[in-house]
């Protein structure tokens, strides 16, 4: 076991993941291999020797890289040993030393077909120790920095994957993105790799003094960095390289201070390293781990099968691009236009409709459903209250032409009258005017009949009254108003419309005889549409029998009632009807009698039916015809509340 | 005075008019007897006294024009004096035509509803008178036998006594006797009143 220094700035723990995670791979040829008492002829074992930890993410990244591409593509079985020399948490020369040791000891039972070594510290070290610990197997490596390939020429004729890390590059990134930035900040640490890494970075920026003002927040304790960054005004850049050691001395994880540096800065940060990438910086140009690990992966088999080592050596690199974070962006407000082409976002939060398309095309699906449903029962619903509408307007007209037609039947009818009417007035008036020529006479007698004068007078003023009455009949026939639903009694009724209808009957030589229930019960209806409805079949009746024997012109108008109706009927002893005129006979228009317009029947039936009754006419035994018509009995309930 | 005596027979189906007529007429001095129908007038017993019938033209059952018509075919010569509460002229031409004495629309006139009714009155009075006088001669004519109405009839044509024994082939003083017979029997002074009488009767004697 030789001592190793670990080279360069070793850090006392940790190491900060991507940007120091240079991995050593030991590499050894089966046929140099010490003792092959394990495994067979085919199977090739690769050592893996990695600078830093097990759990840096970088060598996490790439070790499963090495695993899925050498062991898929490899013909033979390969067999990956990995080991970590933690030089970060163990920086002691003596701990290089047993770890030669151990690793000696360890493989000393079989060879060693391809030795890999992973970043810089696993580098040096194997190359210090190679004689000593495997020196007959092929040596590669993977990681390690360009720029320190470059300087070092014993590196020349080794294979291995370079991993450029460049600021320059990546501030072009962060000009691109924020072209008016005219202040940098550069953010490195206090250990040695800190410090040389902030040489660097002002040895290659320099080129940019006149476009920033450049200032370095170099060796700062975390608390006064912290500080600063809160300071650093909106729209300068910074640029984080690297803080594996703070100005304290305190061992830090560069990604871990990363996030907290990027989590209070006034301005976009942006990395050169792979593993900064989703820990807070915006973007910047650099190689994955993923690719590293692959490209690794791919020289490494080249060299297991057999290809020369040194021809190997032209190095490999993998591809550099601008990495970039969608949320950091989107935080900045940087217009994703301005990036160069071939720039890669990542961690673009997938909106709702990217992460669930089909739930949401299904909701989507289900709402439009429902909305369409809803909206076409909306649509029924407000086409059938329209519908609803327009039947009780359409009704509203109907039932106002009814009562118009049904006004102007009875006016109609009251014309047909006015012969009758007008004998009828003229008989009060004349027994007026007679009583008074009386009076006055008997009043110049002497002595004067003063009791006969009182008589007189008497009758004068019922005359009056009864003129008055057959006034009032005939102008409640034309009347306007809307029917209205009253307790009635039919009795009544027809006596009424006796009174205007008898004298026309009389002139045409007709007898009414009148049966009355005496007990009939009172209906709800209109006065005035229920004694129309007597009036026409009266009149009906008179009119038939205008050409029948006078002995024949007999009306019998009889009420009765059962249980629930009363009924009345107008018996004549005219021409008749015959069958289709029964039938027919309440149509409109229908008449069978010049002069006619047919109307009165028709209007007859409607009035009866909007009382909930029925009119029907049959045919009578001998002669004439007789009309009935039902009514049903008032209830108690419609009684009481008209009576309240 | 024939007014004293007279009667005045109102039928109005309605109450309230005949009632006012009635008392109308009786502040005048009439009598009168009300009928609500003209079936009621005609079951009524009239007292053989002049007067008039005041008629309503429209009732129910016979008709003031019906009544008119019966009385007519029972020779009954009751003037009549029609009132009505509707002008009707056709109704009132055939009124007067079947010799109404007049047609009154209602409501009535006073003065000439008793204008109406007096000349009614005085018409039955001049009837009554006439009729009186005819039946007697019709009485008197009854009284002749036989051979008496002939001679009677020829001696109205104007024949002489000669003439008529030749045509009823009798003897000359035979027609003398039934000749002073006929004279005596008939109460005419004159051959001249003789004929009036033979007039009044019907122009012809009844045949035996």
């Amino acid at each position: 076991m030789s001592e190793v220094k670990l080279r360069g700035w070793a850090s006392p723990f940790r190491f900060f993941a991507a940007a120091s995670a240079s991995l050593t791979l030991c590499l050894s040829l089966p046929s140099l291999g010490v003792a092959q008492s394990v495994g067979t002829a085919n199977v090739k074992n690769v050592v893996v020797v990695y600078s830093y930890e097990s759990v840096l993410p970088a060598n996490v990244i790439v070790d499963r890289m090495l695993r899925e591409n050498m062991r898929v593509a490899a013909e033979c079985q390969i067999e990956i040993y990995s080991e970590y020399l933690d030089t970060a948490r163990f920086s002691s020369a003596g701990h290089l030393d047993r770890s030669m040791a151990h690793l000696k000891e360890k493989y000393s039972d079989r060879s060693v077909d391809l030795l890999i070594a992973g970043g810089i510290p696993a580098l040096d070290f194997l190359l210090s120790r190679r004689d000593s610990l495997f020196p007959d197997s092929p040596l590669m490596y993977c990681c390690i920095d360009s720029k320190r390939v470059e300087a070092d020429k014993s590196l020349a004729n080794l294979p291995g994957v370079q991993m450029r890390v460049d600021p320059v590059s990546t501030l072009e990134l962060a000009k691109a993105l924020q072209p008016d930035a005219n202040r940098l900040f550069v953010i490195t640490g206090d250990s040695n790799r800190d410090h040389s890494w902030k040489m660097q970075a002002q040895d290659r920026l320099s080129a940019y003094q006149r476009e920033f003002q450049i200032e370095y927040l170099s060796g700062l304790p975390l608390e006064e960095l912290l500080q600063r960054v809160r300071q650093i005004p909106a729209g300068a850049i910074v640029l984080f390289l690297l803080y594996m050691q703070d100005g304290d001395g305190h061992h830090l994880f560069s990604p871990e201070v990363l996030q907290q540096v990027a989590e209070r800065s006034a301005a976009p940060v942006y990395g050169v390293y792979n593993t900064y990438h989703g820990n807070g910086i915006v973007g910047g140009n650099f190689a994955t781990f993923e690719d590293l690990g692959k490209e690794t992966a791919e020289l490494g088999l080249q060299i297991l099968n057999g290809t020369d080592p040194i021809e190997a050596s032209a190095f490999k690199q993998a591809p550099v691009h601008n990495y970039l974070d969608w949320r950091q962006m989107q935080r900045w407000g940087l217009d994703q236009s301005r990036l160069p082409s071939g720039s890669v976002v990542d961690f673009r939060q997938l909106s709702a409709w990217e992460r669930y398309p089909g739930r949401i095309v299904a909701a989507i699906t289900i709402i439009v459903f429902q909305t369409a449903m809803i909206f076409v029962l909306v649509l029924q619903i407000r086409q059938r209250r329209i519908a609803e509408q327009s039947r009780l307007a359409s009704q509203h007209i109907v039932q106002r032409q009814r009562d118009e037609l049904a006004r102007v039947n009875r006016v109609t009818t009251v014309g047909e009258l006015s012969t009758s009417i007008a004998h009828e007035v003229n008989q009060p008036l004349d027994a007026i005017v007679t009583n008074a020529q009386a009076a006055m006479r008997l009043l110049r007698q002497s002595p004067t009949d003063t009791e006969e004068v009182a008589a007189a007078l008497h009758d004068i003023a019922n005359e009056g009254n009864r003129a008055a009455g057959i006034l009032n009949r005939v102008r409640s026939l034309a009347r306007k108003e809307q029917p209205i639903s009253e307790p009635l009694e039919l009795n009544e009724g027809v006596r009424d419309v006796l009174r205007l209808a008898a004298p026309d009957a009389q002139n045409r030589g007709v007898v009414i005889h009148q049966e009355f229930d005496d007990a009939l019960p009172s209906i709800m209806g209109d006065q005035i549409e229920i004694q129309q409805v007597i009036l026409n079949l009266l009149m009906n009746a008179a009119q038939a029998m205008q050409d029948v024997h006078p002995e024949s012109r007999q009306i019998t108008v009889r009420t009765t009632h059962d249980a629930r109706f009363v009924q009345l009927t107008v018996e004549d002893g005219g021409v008749g009807l015959a069958d289709d005129q029964l039938r027919r006979i309440f149509e409109p228009f229908y008449t069978t009698r010049p002069g006619g317009i047919g109307m009165g029947l028709s209007i007859s039936q409607s009035i009866i039916q909007s009382h909930g009754g029925e009119i029907w006419a049959t045919q009578n035994a001998d002669r004439g015809a007789t009309f009935h018509v039902r009514l049903p009995i008032a209830s108690s309930d419609a009684l009481n509340l008209t009576n309240v | 005075m024939p007014s004293k005596i007279a009667t005045v027979y109102v039928v109005d189906d309605d109450e309230a008019v005949r009632n006012a007529k009635a008392r109308l007429l009786k502040s005048v001095g009439l009598q009168v007897e009300v009928f609500g129908s003209a079936r009621g007038f005609l079951d009524h017993e009239r007292a053989d006294v002049p007067g008039c019938l005041l008629l309503d033209v429209r009732m129910p059952g016979l008709s003031g024009l019906d009544l008119q018509q019966e009385l007519a075919d029972s020779e009954d010569d009751l003037p009549i004096v029609f009132m009505s509460a509707h002008g009707d002229i056709p109704m009132s031409v055939r009124a007067i035509k079947a010799g109404a004495v007049d047609f009154l629309p209602k409501p009535v006139n006073d003065q000439k509803l008793l204008n109406a009714v007096g000349q009614a009155i005085d018409r039955h009075v001049l009837l009554r008178r006439n009729h009186s006088e005819l039946s007697d001669i019709r009485a008197r004519l009854e009284s002749l036998t036989p051979r008496e109405r002939e001679v009677l009839m020829l001696v109205v044509e104007g024949l002489m006594n000669k003439q008529i024994a030749s045509r009823l082939s009798i003897a000359q003083p035979t027609v003398k006797v039934h000749r002073r017979h006929v004279m005596e029997k008939m109460g005419a002074d004159s051959i001249a009143n003789l004929v009036r009488m033979v007039e009044k009767s019907g122009g012809s004697t009844p045949k035996g």
